[in-house]
């Protein structure tokens, strides 16, 4: 399940994942207090709001509501069936879509001020910009359902049934929209080089 | 094709997936750790709990018409005679206690709503929950922040402490759709010369066979708000593309002649075309008060709902207050709005 990963920038989100690899499943399934399950999974959560939202701020406010709404279903006893990664994608992916159809209405209207920011809040360190910079290129080869598979892909913890659940797809259809990802991706080497 | 790209196409899916994840992970830094779990209060899960509860709630609603008829056939047979029988539940009838509110916290006041179906179908379960969250932005676009709503049978909102119930009441019974009405200068003059009928005021019902210049779709509802930057508090609001195009090439032929701005069936404002108006950007001025300008942007600023509700009950917790001194202000647009004509302006 764990894949090698060479960047260094990675390693902390590694470590994280390697210790916590063999009691995932107890958290996740055995009735174990949200408050691990949302220790464990906030930056999953807020990893893909951020990169599906592309504004820390906005990725903020929808990772904080979906563990609201996570937390609600939890106390009702509507927990996740399975695993609880998926199931907390969910929620966060509809509210993702739901801020991005308020996004799009707030594009419409002619005022500068109101315009979605699709730049990073703070923009302090280049690291930063040198990301989104790349990610816009990125975003701008892909369309957005290949996009956001690849995304998902890269929460390791999600297999392509996982992932093809949360986008209403069968595993195989995943499977091809990876590849014509990939096949976009070959045509653009400087994307992934 | 050059050489890089032939040697580039060669590489393999698993290359290119792992290059991607490679830069991916120039994500990391930017994701911060979790902050400290903070549960939400016990009750403050209920609200949430909504869209969990959405086959529930469209369950619910489907369920409440037969609900609903029963109840009508149980009242039409047993009504009179139970009521009568029972004087204290008649009394407290009007406070809408349905006996089910035993556990309504101190302080606290409860409404209860039901759908009307649209041309007898009930809302759909996404329908529902867009109903649901219009219905929760047009309480906080009024600075009602804190409640808590559930969806049964019946639509229910609970408000702790003080409320304006007359506010709520408006928020709720508005359906909320916006229209712009000319009101044709053969029937109803100009500001220069009057007409054989006078032009109506605020909260008169508009004459339903007069067409429309501008629906609802042509409002751009983000955009309304209410405004006390010239002084007094008016209405902002801002019409698409094609609406500014309507409004435009009208008033532009149309000077001095009246239009009414209507919400629901009825006119919030008669004002007259004092110059053609191209921005299709207005304000809507008159006598608002904060509270009647900011209701009024609450309503039309999250759109209209798809299916109307009607109050059912309303019910008081022990020690809640319920500060009714404006009610009248507010009933359907009453006489406390009035409108001054001609307070059309542009641009805003």
């Amino acid at each position: 399940m764990m894949a090698i990963v060479t960047d260094e920038r990675w390693s902390q989100d590694l470590l994280e994942r390697v210790g916590s690899a063999h009691s995932s499943e107890d958290v996740e399934e055995a009735g174990a207090s949200f408050e691990a399950l949302y220790r464990r999974r906030y930056r999953d959560v807020y990893r893909y709001a951020l990169l599906m939202l592309r504004s820390a701020e906005d990725a903020e406010d929808v990772t904080a509501d979906a563990f609201q709404r996570a937390y609600a279903a939890w106390d009702s006893g509507h927990g996740p069936a399975g695993q609880a990664l998926p199931w907390l994608l969910l929620i966060t992916r509809r509210l993702v879509i739901d801020k991005t159809r308020r996004r799009r209405l707030l594009s419409w209207l002619p005022l500068e001020s109101l315009r979605p920011s699709h730049e990073p809040a703070d923009e302090a360190a280049t690291g930063q910009t040198v990301f989104w910079l790349w990610f816009e290129r990125f975003a701008r080869e892909l369309p957005k359902r290949q996009r956001e598979v690849l995304i998902l892909r890269y929460q390791r913890d999600l297999d392509d049934a996982a992932i093809g659940e949360l986008l209403g797809l069968s595993a195989s259809g995943v499977r091809s929209l990876v590849g014509r990802a990939c096949a976009t991706l070959r045509r653009n080497p400087e994307i992934w080089r | 094709m050059n050489d890089n790209e032939i040697e580039v196409a060669r590489a393999s899916d698993d290359e290119v997936l792992a290059g991607v994840r490679r830069r991916l992970s120039g994500v990391e830094p930017l994701v911060p750790v979790s902050p400290a779990w903070v549960a939400p209060p016990a009750g403050a899960a209920e609200t949430l709990r909504r869209h969990v509860r959405v086959r529930t709630l469209a369950y619910g609603l489907r369920g409440l018409a037969a609900v609903l008829v029963a109840f009508a056939i149980v009242v039409a047979v047993f009504g009179p005679f139970g009521l009568r029988s029972s004087p204290a539940a008649q009394a407290t009838g009007s406070q809408g206690a349905t006996g089910s509110q035993g556990a309504l916290p101190p302080g606290t006041t409860e409404f209860t709503y039901a759908v009307d179906p649209v041309a007898g179908k009930l809302p759909t379960k996404a329908e529902a929950v867009q109903m649901f969250d219009l219905i929760g932005q047009r309480l906080r676009a009024a600075g009602i922040g804190n409640f808590e709503m559930g969806a049964g049978d019946a639509l229910t909102i609970r408000i702790p402490g003080p409320v304006d119930a007359a506010a709520v009441r408006y928020l709720l019974g508005h359906p909320g759709v916006f229209e712009i009405v000319p009101l044709p200068p053969s029937v109803y003059g100009t500001s220069n010369a009057a007409g054989f009928k006078t032009v109506p005021v605020a909260g008169d019902p508009v004459d339903p066979s007069l067409p429309l210049l501008i629906a609802d779709k042509n409002l751009l509802h983000d955009q309304v708000k209410a405004d006390s930057t010239t002084g007094s508090w008016d209405v902002l609001f801002s019409l698409d593309a094609e609406g500014t195009a309507e409004l435009a090439s009208f008033s532009a032929a149309h000077v001095n002649e009246y239009i009414a701005v209507v919400l629901d069936g009825k006119v919030v404002s008669a004002p007259y075309i004092v110059a053609p108006i191209t921005g299709g950007s207005c304000r809507i001025s008159g006598d608002f008060t904060a509270s009647d300008a900011m209701l009024l942007a609450a309503v039309l600023r999250n759109g209209p709902l798809a299916f109307p509700i009607h109050e059912i009950s309303a019910s008081n917790g022990p020690g809640s207050t319920t500060r009714n001194s404006s009610q009248t202000a507010f009933a359907g647009f009453g006489s406390s709005l009035r409108l001054a004509s001609g307070g059309l302006e542009q641009p805003c």
